[in-house]
């Protein structure tokens, strides 16, 4: 009896402890399974090194650029323009998100502009804005902002839609003033859905930065990478494009923090 | 003979609160629902009154409107009490901030009022023991069952110590045992600390065992076709479901309820 017990435990439960104890470990076993089949697809041949130079020669090159401070130089560069547009963007959208969540009006006079503006893709926009606004770090920052603000904005709205209607009597009837209604309602009841947002944002404004720098600009990871290709400094490219990676990830994980220490109350056990 | 009686207006016979023909029609595309029409009754000071009536009669709506949750779109509630006194609403499930615990949830009304954060704390701490949650106070509400979330929420409405305390079935999710238990603690509570209670409940007994006075609904739209004393001595006992004056009460009930 006993013994059946035991073995019938579900494998997959077993599976889901052992990687939730172990995750990062597991991060890294990903990680090394990647570069080994990166380095597998080099050694056979079937790409010219030329074109896909192997993970040794890349972080080689990584390294030689990580010295002589080309790759500081040109991602603090990129992080001047992400971290101010990631902040303009969400916070913008976040103030806007609140009133149009609030007044219907609003929603509709503004919703057919903020769809239409999701219909144009953001490499379209970023040349008008370079021109408008000089190749300088202005453009960037808002090229980042820009494409931040729609999943901030809309999971904003949603993420207020959705607090319960009977927590709302509940503080109505206690008397809440209205900035309580904000402060101890509406932020935490959104605040999962807006931080859901602000993690797509956080990859996203990474992109436009890079989409920036590539339509005009005199530094930057993104101008990095077009000089590099220029050269045919083909690992200089993938250094330069695993750096963009890392500081997409980076800012991924800031926003998993912050749900780590807001959402607490949302994150089930892990179970034992 | 006729001074003697101008002589003495007597203060008790003062209501605490009175329901002032009071309608209530929701709009909707055809006409409106009517939810209450022409509902008439005092309420006094540290009674603890019943409703009850069909589901759907509007009985919700009621105590909506004398929460000042909803404005009736006819008559009107006075209130009689001195106006800091509070009003608090026990709704039907226990509406607990999934975000706070419990401890958090209990301090919520004097936060609200201003009171330092510390310091609410603290009564909530008092108000557990008070409510048999001592221990739980760091726990999340997902955490509670469905009867220690339902404490949890009269805990923070009786910490701010109301005036008038309304409750919405405030036992319809518990099982039989959690809620004769619950019903005691409310009666021992509303003793100590002599608020006015007007509730909501499906259960003729429980009204009878808890009230002063048992009010029936009609079917939508509601009015009381019913106000009934229930003189029974107090402390009840669960033995007096047994006694005649009981059955008559309950027949009575019964009566006005399927009628
Ligand atoms: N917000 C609302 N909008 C429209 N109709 C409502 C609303 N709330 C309640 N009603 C209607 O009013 C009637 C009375 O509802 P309610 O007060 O909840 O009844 P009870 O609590 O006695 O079951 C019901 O028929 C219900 O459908
Ligand atoms: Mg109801």
């Amino acid at each position: 009896m006993t013994k059946q017990e035991a073995t019938s435990l579900p494998v997959s439960h077993l599976l889901r402890k052992y990687v939730l104890q172990h995750r990062m470990g597991f991060v890294l076993l990903s990680l090394a399974l990647g570069i080994l089949i990166w380095q597998g697809i080099t050694l056979t041949g079937w790409v010219p090194a030329y074109l896909l130079p192997g993970p040794f020669e890349v972080a080689a090159r990584f390294w030689r650029a990580l010295l002589d401070g080309t790759i500081p130089r040109h991602f603090f560069a990129t992080l001047q323009e992400v971290v101010p547009g990631l902040l303009l963007g969400s916070v913008t959208a976040s103030v806007l998100g609140y009133l149009i969540a609030k007044s219907h009006v609003l929603e509709r006079l503004l919703s057919p502009y903020l769809v239409a503006s999701q219909a144009v893709p953001v490499v379209a926009i970023a040349p008008l804005l370079i021109i408008w606004f000089g190749p300088g770090i202005t453009s960037k920052i808002l090229i980042c902002a820009l494409v931040v603000f729609f999943p901030v904005l809309v999971n904003t709205v949603v993420g207020l839609r959705a607090v319960p209607q009977n927590l709302r009597d509940l503080m109505r009837s206690l008397r809440a003033r209205p900035w309580q209604m904000v402060w101890y309602l509406e932020i935490p009841a959104a605040m999962p859905v807006f931080l859901g947002g602000l993690r797509v944002g956080a990859t996203l404004s990474v992109i436009g930065a890079v989409v920036g720098e590539f339509v005009g600009a005199d530094r930057g990871l993104g101008f990095l990478i077009n000089v590099a290709r220029g050269q045919y400094d083909h690992p200089l490219v993938f250094a330069a494009v695993l750096t963009l990676v890392g500081m997409a990830l980076a800012l991924y994980g800031l926003v998993l923090l912050a749900e780590r220490r807001f959402l607490r109350w949302q994150i089930p056990n892990i179970p034992r | 003979m006729m001074t003697f009686e101008v002589a003495s207006p007597s203060t008790a016979l003062q209501p605490y609160l009175r329901v002032d023909d009071v309608g209530m029609r929701y709009p909707n595309d055809n006409g409106g629902i009517e939810a209450l029409r022409g509902v008439q009754f005092d309420l006094h000071p540290r009674e603890f009154v019943c409703v009850l009536g069909p589901s759907g009669c509007g009985k919700s709506t009621l105590l909506r409107i004398i929460a000042g949750l909803l404005t009736p779109t006819h008559g009107e509630v006075i209130f009689y009490a001195p106006a800091a006194s509070r009003i608090s609403l026990v709704f039907q499930d226990a509406n607990l901030m999934p975000w706070r615990n419990v401890r958090e949830n209990i301090a919520l009304p004097l936060i609200l009022q201003g009171m330092p954060r510390a310091h609410a704390l603290q009564k909530a701490d008092v108000w557990l023991e008070i409510v048999g949650l001592q221990g739980f106070g760091d726990a999340l509400p997902r955490e509670l069952s469905g009867g220690m979330a339902q404490r949890v929420a009269i805990a923070r409405s009786l910490i701010q110590e109301p005036g008038l305390l309304l409750l919405d079935e405030p036992f319809g999710a518990l099982d039989a045992l959690t809620r004769e238990k619950m019903a005691d603690e409310l009666l021992r509570l509303w003793q100590e600390h002599r608020t006015t209670v007007l509730m909501v409940t499906h259960s003729i007994s429980e009204a009878i065992l808890l009230s002063d006075r048992v009010l029936v609904f009609s079917s939508r739209p509601g009015r009381v076709v019913l106000d009934l004393d229930v003189n029974l001595p107090r402390p009840r006992e669960e033995e007096m479901r047994y006694t005649s004056e009981f059955g008559r009460l309950a027949r009575e009930l019964r009566r006005a309820i399927t009628d």
